[in-house]
């Protein structure tokens, strides 16, 4: 039987939704500055982001090899340039991310980043010190021959990613796995998937506009 | 392009089949369901979407059958988001898992020690 992965923005959510520019419908990251990022709330503080949630209907195994990558928009199109053009940049923004600063204080921190730790503290989100760990990501940046670029080279789901919704709150999967969110009754791999997202955009950007591209979920469910 | 679907062959009963490209939808027309015993080879099979021609893309012996796998993507951003699309079907066998792909290409990639330690549900074994 088919496995529908469901995407929201809260823990038992419906799927995103939000209204694109171009008249298709997904995940709409905000409005960003140079020299900042978004959503954004206090940038001192290192506040805001946009909480992801994953979950599915499977009943037999739990689903695997769940990894991200970013791919050509497939949306119609309402941005400012073309969809080939805004992958290229986006995938050329993570090459040449130099940032060092979680909140781009430095100005130099730019495209999507992902922090996939659903517990990490504020203070922690999004700092380049946990991309040894795997934790955070940037699409486009290539870590051990893997950049988030492709499906060959998608990025996995990390194991601080993985949490158990129990009806009333959500708690720690008790041994998650990379990649793989268990069945609704799974507290062990855990039930969710549970990351967090970010654009951030360097000091010296020139180009403004709409920036649109796919954010992909690969996965696995038993046949 | 290739519609992609899995096959049994039995020693002693006949071959079964799973569906072009699409998921069962029933549980007992699911690959997992079916009784293993006397399985001699699991196979992906690719149907040519032009030519219509079959060939068998990836197959191994029944002892070295684990599970086969749908691989899908949900795309964010899209006019079809919210419906997870194929794009293959994975063999995986004790030690590997062999990816066959609808444009035809097949990855053999070793499994990791986390996944060969899970159990895969398999009814009738």
């Amino acid at each position: 039987m088919a496995v529908i992965l469901t995407v929201s923005e809260t823990v038992t959510g419906a799927e995103v939704s939000d209204s694109l520019s171009g008249g298709s419908s997904g995940l709409d990251l905000g409005q960003v500055v140079n020299g900042a990022y978004s959503p954004i709330t206090s940038q001192s503080a290192n506040t805001g982001q946009q909480e992801v949630y994953m979950y599915h209907d499977a009943t037999i195994d739990p689903i695997t090899n769940v990894a991200f990558y970013v791919d050509t928009y497939t949306g119609t199109y309402g941005g400012a340039n073309s969809a080939a053009a805004d992958y290229t940049t986006l995938t050329g923004y993570g090459s040449s991310d130099s940032g060092a600063t979680k909140n781009n204080t430095d100005g130099l921190s730019r495209g999507l980043h992902i922090d996939m730790d659903w517990q990490v503290s504020t203070a922690n989100q999004f700092s380049y010190s946990r991309e040894a760990s795997g934790n955070m990501r940037i699409f486009g940046k290539t870590y051990s021959g893997l950049d988030g670029i492709a499906q060959g080279t998608a990025f996995p789901m990390h194991v601080d990613a993985a949490s158990y919704w129990n009806g009333s709150s959500e708690v720690d999967a008790i041994t998650p796995v990379t990649g793989k969110i268990g069945k609704s009754s799974d507290s062990t791999l855990g039930n969710r998937g549970h990351f967090k997202k970010r654009f951030y955009l360097h000091t010296g950007a020139t180009d403004g506009g709409i920036l649109q591209y796919d954010y992909v979920v690969a996965y696995s469910y038993t046949a | 392009m290739y519609l992609l679907r899995w096959r049994f062959d039995y020693l002693d009963r006949p071959t079964k089949y799973g569906q072009w490209s699409r998921a069962a939808t029933l549980e007992t027309d699911m690959a997992y369901f079916q009784n293993k015993e006397g399985l001699v080879r699991a196979s992906v099979e690719g149907k040519d979407i032009l030519t219509r021609e079959i060939k068998t893309l990836a197959e191994c012996d029944g002892w070295d059958y684990v599970n086969f796998q749908w691989m899908a993507e949900l795309r964010m951003r899209s006019d079809g988001y919210g419906t997870s699309q194929h794009v293959g079907l994975k063999l995986v066998t004790r030690d590997f898992w062999i990816e066959v792909y609808a444009r035809g290409n097949v990855l053999r990639v070793p499994r990791t020690e986390e996944d060969k330690n899970y159990h895969y549900a398999t009814f009738g074994r």
